[in-house]
Order: structure tokens, then C-alpha cells, then sequence
């Protein structure tokens, strides 16, 4: 599978739908949290399931693996939340929920792409500025991946 | 595969369809429905909360007489024996009904049968959210559907549509990019997300939007436009004349128009008069009108319940005494009219009765607290905007003792021995204006609170008069989206300068924001150019030199000392 979410800023309208349709399906975890308090657009903070993941890398006890199909899975059991992955990962797509003691990170809303469903923040996205492509041809299809004429002004916000 | 039902939610009137996961008949997690007109699958962040409305543990489930769980048929029993006693001794005026907007078309039909047929009595309303009721007096349901703003080629949007009711956004957005000539406005008083998509932003002052119109009408030179000028037209848009007219000749030379209208307008005046104008600028464009509302049936209500009574002017009956019992299907006024009825009003009633999803102040003050199924566990018809009629199966039964309002009046009717029969057509007293032109120019020019006393009729009926809800902190919601406009005397008279720390506070804490000193707010003018509900009444102020506080309406701005 080589298939990713894209969001192109140009569209976004920041409803934060996204981040309400991460959280309710995967058992109040947020995943997209990262990306929630922007003025002007959301920002992507969810994970690029890299090729080679410094984040897998970095895991002392093994509980982030990249499959075969490409998609970089956490375990839940056998995280214990030390957060090396949260500093090695470069795009700052790992955060921290300080209450359960692991650190979340997006799973491609695995059991939907199974059925061949978009994910849930593809599907649920109001403005269609967040989609679920297939990266290969996406360079050919959009001349450049990141698309529109909005700045990102404001810094991310975490706040917890 | 997991079984999925299929239902539409009712936080606002596009009322999106979706589809709730069921795991052994329990709902687990919303899922989507891509065949909805409405919204092509896509949900809104409060789309997702129909779930937790199931499973909420503060859900209102037992039924309760003076704060003491009963079995219902007690409830009922007690409320029609009340009732009974009530009309005997001061008739059938001295009760009266209040529903809410989240309700079934057959529940309206029902407590409008109830309230003539049982009950006798002339005083039953609507509490409306927002502005609801004075922008469907003014320009009507709409006649827009949703394959027209697929269609359309030209969008004017008033208010922020977007950030009200995202799922049209994608509509908008893909029609805009379908072709090069397209174009989107908008009239809104602050920039938002909405405004970013627009090829022109109106940036009315708060109120204004009306004006706008207007000048759009009378610039396009349409036939029954109001006759004001558009140069002044222009000025409260905060452009100059020749920006006013290239875009009114812009409108004319599209042929498939939408006007889009987001009901949180300033004040009830400008509800209407921004219904009256967007309805007819769809007109004189051969274009459609598309608005939308906050109350999720509201269009629903307001064809089922019309009657010469207001919520306020019930709510002024229970608090001099000449209505005796109440019943309060749905909404918490004590919450929503924290002015007019208080507790101690509620508990002197001899009857009072609260139904509600969610255990609130009016539920616990009542005698009788009656549980209210939520929307999705009975069935029901709805009302939608872009002429959409939604038929709602139930997706699970309801929970505890939750009944739907139809079939709590239905028990109590037949308790008083009388029988439901077919209600009849709503009937709205007709709002008269005038001097429609004085009126329109006299938003753009009222100070101090003028403009809530402009039209006599309308200024009190379902004005949302900057009330609390209780739903989120003020500081949550007013901080990330808006500074505050002050105008240049009044920055003067207040020592804050541009960019200003300024702290606003209301009932419901206080924060700190950013002062924007203009010169486009007249005089001594302060104003929360955002859709805050607290901030409504900002338009109005009155200095008081001893605290530093000022007294706006319900809120008070304070200027703190410059770091």
C-alpha cells in the first residue's frame, strides 16, 4: 500500500474535524492532537510512515515496526512511553499523552484500509483539503506535493 | 464487516447524514454515509459527538417527581392531575408550553394539539437558538438544494458559513475551482476561514450586513431595491463606492447564484433585515437562498408552532404570576433566559415540568423532571435546510425512561381524558417596518444600543440577548478567534493604544485580548467583531471612569495597564 494522507492547506478551513473523527475511533487516543490549535489552518502532524523510521530505530522495546505494506504500527501493550521515539521522530509527528504513559502515533486507521476505506480523517474532512492518495504518482498528478497560497502564520500550539 | 445504521444528526439545520457503528446492537463510534445529499459522508467535529449523546453518563434517564426517582407512569399521573386542577381553578391561560428546536416534526404536531386541545391555552413558543427565528421571518426556508450550489456559479456568503456549518464547505470550495470566471463574497464583520476563500471580503461593521445587501441590491439596480445610496452603503462596508459596484455588476453577470446566510447575526434586527435582503438579492439575481440555522429543526418548528406568544412574554407571565404551570420540553431557559425566570420563579409555579436529554437547572428545579429520548433512538421527520426532508429510524432504543416528547403529551392527554387531535397551521404574527430605508441606515449609524430598539416589534421577540449557554469557558471560545475593535475617541477616553492588552469578562471568567484601533468603528464605539454569544452585546457601551470596568450590556470590558 502506498497510500498517505495529504493535506493541502490551501483548502483547509480548520474545522478540526479531523482531529474529532482520530480521537473517537481510536479509543480517545490522539493521535492528531499535534495538529489542533492553528488560527488559520491545521497543520499535517500525523505520521509519514517513513521508509526507514528513525522512530523504529529509536524504540528500545521494539513496539514500533514498519510491515510489509508499508504502514508503521505501534503496539499499545508493549509501549512503555520512555519517549525516544517522540525525540527522534523529525517531523514531530509523535506526542505524548502524558495519562496513559505511551505515545500514539497514526496507524492509517489500519482496520478501515483493509476494507479499502479512506481513513477517518480523509473521510470526514468538510472541505476536502485532507485526502487519501497514493503517494507514487502524486509528484506527476500535482507538479509540487504541497499545494495552495496560505502561510501557516502561527506557530503549533500544544497545550494540554 | 460491523453493522452500521443509518441516521442524521441535528446540531444544525443541514442535519448531516451518517451512519452509527452498532456492535451487538450497541453503538460503537460514528461512522459515515456517503450518500447523504447533504453532506457526501463528510461530519463537522460536532457530527461526531452523536455518539457520546447515547452513552453520556450525565444523561437524564429516570424520571423524577420533587427530585425523587418514580416509575413514569407517576410522572405523568402527577402532571395531568396538576394540569386538571390548574384549568379548573384559573383555566387554560394560566399554563404554558415551551419546546424546544431539536424536536420531531410529529413532537411540534403533538404540543401544538396539546397545548390547544389539552391544555386550552393560547401560550405556547418556541425557544429558538440565535437568530433563528427573526432570519426565517425575514427571507423564509430557502429553495436552495444541494446540487444547486454544486451548479452555482457565483456564492455570496453572509456570516461565517463555514465555521457554522462546515459540511457545505467542500460544495463551495469545489463549485468556486470548477471554472476560472467563479466567484465567492462574502459579508462578514470579522476574517475567518470562510472569508480566506472568498474573491472579495465585505468586512462590514458588526450588524451591517443588511446594509451590504442592500447596497448590492440598490447598486444592481433591481427592481424594488431599497432606495439608499450605495456610497453610504459602501462606507459601512468599509470599501468605496466604485469596490460596491464592480462587485454588484460582478452578481449580475453570473447566472446560477447562491446566497448563503449563517443565522448568528448580530441582533435580532439585523436577522431579519438580512433575511428580507439575501432572499431578495437571490430573487433578483434568478438565484437560490440558502439559509442556515442553529436549531437543528427549526425550520420544523416554525411551520408547526406559531402564536402571538414569545418565550419572554411567557417567561414575564411565570414571573408575575398569572401562568401557573410550565411545561419545558427540551430546552434549559433557566440557562437561556438567566434574566427573565430565575429558580425561585420555576419552584412558586404550581406545576412545573422539565423534560430534557441531559439532567440541567430546569430539570432539577422542577416538580416533574421527564426524561427525553434523544433523536436518534425514535423515529421521527425533520425538516432540514436545501429542502431536504429527513426520516430518522432509530438506531437503538431508548435508554432508562426516555420518551419521546410526543409520546410523553400523548400519555398525559389521555390521563386528562382528551384526545390529540391534528394541529393546526402555524400562525405568525406579521412584522411591519415603517420605515424600512431609516431602519437599514440606522444600523450603520447606531451608537450606544439605538439599533435594539429600532423596530418595536421584533426587538424582543427571540433576541439572543448575549445569554450564557454554560457549554464552554468564555476564554476558550473567544480567545483563539478574534481581537476586540475599538473606536479612535473611545481608545483615546480608555489610554490603549493599537495592539493594546485589553480583558474582556463575562459571567463566565475573563481573558485577555488584543486591541485593533480603527477608525472604521464610529466614535466611541467598542465591539468583539466575532461570533461569540457573550459578545453580542458589545455594541454598546458605557464608560465608567471610577473602575475601569466598562458595563456592555452583559459584559464588562476592562483596559488593563500597557507592559
Amino acid at each position: 500500500m502506498n497510500k498517505r494522507n495529504i493535506l493541502d492547506y490551501g483548502r483547509c478551513i480548520s474545522c478540526r474535524s479531523c482531529i474529532a473523527a482520530c480521537y473517537y475511533s481510536h479509543n480517545a487516543q490522539d493521535h492528531l492532537e499535534a495538529s489542533s490549535v492553528l488560527v488559520n489552518t491545521t497543520l499535517q502532524m500525523n505520521c509519514r510512515h517513513c521508509e526507514q523510521p528513525l522512530c523504529e530505530a529509536a524504540c528500545p522495546q521494539e513496539a514500533i515496526k514498519r510491515r510489509d505494506d508499508g504502514l508503521v504500527v505501534r503496539s499499545n501493550v508493549k509501549c512503555s512511553g520512555c519517549t525516544s521515539c517522540a525525540q527522534a521522530c523529525p517531523f514531530g509527528a509523535i506526542d505524548i499523552a502524558k495519562t496513559r504513559h505511551t505515545l500514539p502515533k497514526c496507524d492509517l486507521c489500519s482496520w478501515r484500509t483493509l476494507e479499502d476505506k479512506e481513513t477517518m480523517c480523509a473521510t470526514t474532512c468538510v472541505s476536502g483539503a485532507r485526502t487519501f492518495e497514493d503517494i507514487s504518482d502524486m509528484e506527476a498528478q500535482r507538479g509540487r506535493p504541497m499545494r495552495g497560497g496560505r502561510t501557516v502564520e502561527k506557530t503549533v500550539r500544544r497545550e494540554r | 464487516m460491523p453493522e452500521t445504521k443509518k441516521a442524521s444528526c441535528l446540531f444544525c439545520s443541514l442535519q448531516c447524514g451518517f451512519a452509527m457503528e452498532m456492535d451487538a446492537g450497541v453503538p460503537v463510534r460514528v461512522d459515515f454515509d456517503s450518500e447523504a445529499r447533504q453532506n457526501q459522508g463528510s461530519l463537522c467535529v460536532r457530527g461526531h459527538y452523536n455518539h457520546e449523546l447515547l452513552t453520556h453518563p450525565k444523561r437524564f434517564l429516570a424520571t423524577t417527581v420533587n427530585r425523587r426517582r418514580v416509575p413514569w407512569t407517576n410522572g405523568v399521573t402527577k402532571v395531568a392531575g396538576k394540569i386538571a386542577e390548574i384549568k379548573e381553578s384559573n383555566g387554560g391561560d394560566a399554563l404554558g408550553v415551551i419546546v424546544g428546536t431539536e424536536l420531531s416534526n410529529e413532537d411540534y404536531d403533538a404540543a401544538a394539539a396539546f397545548a390547544s386541545g389539552a391544555l386550552g391555552t393560547r401560550n405556547i413558543a418556541v425557544a429558538y437558538d440565535g437568530n433563528d427565528f427573526p432570519l426565517v421571518m425575514g427571507g423564509g426556508v430557502g429553495d436552495a438544494t444541494p446540487e444547486d450550489l454544486d451548479d452555482a456559479d457565483c456564492f455570496i456568503m453572509v456570516g461565517d458559513v463555514f465555521w457554522g456549518h462546515p459540511c457545505v464547505a467542500k460544495r463551495v470550495i469545489a463549485a468556486r475551482h470548477k471554472a476560472r470566471g467563479n466567484r465567492v463574497y462574502s459579508i462578514n464583520p470579522y476574517r475567518t476561514n470562510t472569508d480566506w476563500f472568498a474573491d472579495a471580503h465585505l468586512t462590514v461593521r458588526p450588524g451591517c450586513e443588511p446594509v451590504a445587501l442592500a447596497g448590492l441590491l440598490s447598486a444592481m439596480g433591481a427592481q424594488g431595491a431599497p432606495r439608499i445610496d450605495p456610497a453610504a452603503a459602501a462606507e459601512a462596508c468599509g470599501m468605496n463606492e466604485a469596490g460596491l459596484r464592480a462587485i454588484a455588476k460582478n452578481i449580475k453577470e453570473h447566472g446560477k447564484v447562491v446566497v448563503l446566510v449563517s443565522s448568528r447575526l448580530g441582533n435580532s434586527v439585523s436577522g431579519y433585515l438580512t433575511g428580507v435582503l439575501a432572499s431578495a438579492l437571490a430573487q433578483a439575481t434568478k438565484g437560490k437562498y440558502a439559509p442556515f440555522f442553529r436549531g437543528g429543526n427549526a425550520i420544523g418548528a416554525f411551520r408547526r408552532i406559531g402564536s402571538e406568544q414569545t418565550v419572554p412574554s411567557i417567561l414575564k407571565g411565570v414571573a408575575d404570576g398569572t401562568i401557573k404551570g410550565l411545561l419545558v420540553l427540551g430546552p434549559d431557559i433557566l440557562q437561556l433566559y438567566p434574566g427573565a425566570v430565575g429558580t425561585d420563579d420555576v419552584e412558586r409555579l404550581e406545576l412545573s415540568v422539565g423534560s430534557a436529554i441531559f439532567e440541567n437547572d430546569m430539570t432539577k428545579h422542577s416538580d416533574v423532571g421527564l426524561p427525553q429520548a434523544v433523536w436518534t433512538e425514535v423515529p421521527g421527520t425533520y425538516s432540514a435546510s436545501l429542502g431536504i426532508e429527513n426520516t430518522v429510524e432509530p438506531v437503538t432504543a431508548p435508554q432508562g425512561g426516555a420518551k419521546s416528547v410526543a409520546e410523553m403529551l400523548t400519555a398525559v392527554a389521555s390521563e386528562l381524558g382528551a384526545t390529540l387531535g391534528g394541529a393546526g397551521e402555524a400562525n405568525h404574527p406579521a412584522i411591519e417596518i415603517a420605515d424600512f430605508e431609516g431602519t437599514l441606515m440606522g444600523l450603520a449609524q447606531a451608537r450606544s444600543g439605538d439599533e435594539l430598539s429600532l423596530i418595536e416589534g421584533i426587538s424582543s421577540l427571540h433576541r439572543w440577548d448575549g445569554t450564557i449557554t454554560g457549554r464552554m469557558s468564555f476564554a476558550q471560545s473567544i480567545s483563539p478567534y478574534c481581537d476586540i475593535w475599538i473606536g479612535e475617541s473611545a481608545a483615546d477616553g480608555l489610554g490603549v493604544g493599537q495592539g493594546g492588552s485589553v480583558a474582556v469578562a463575562t459571567d463566565r471568567g475573563e481573558t485577555r485580548i488584543i486591541a485593533t484601533v480603527t477608525s472604521r468603528m464610529p466614535g466611541g464605539l467598542v465591539a468583539i467583531p466575532s461570533y461569540v454569544p457573550d459578545a453580542r452585546g458589545l455594541l454598546a457601551w458605557t464608560p465608567n471612569a471610577e473602575t475601569r470596568w466598562f458595563d456592555v450590556s452583559a459584559e464588562r470590558v476592562k483596559v488593563t495597564p500597557e507592559t
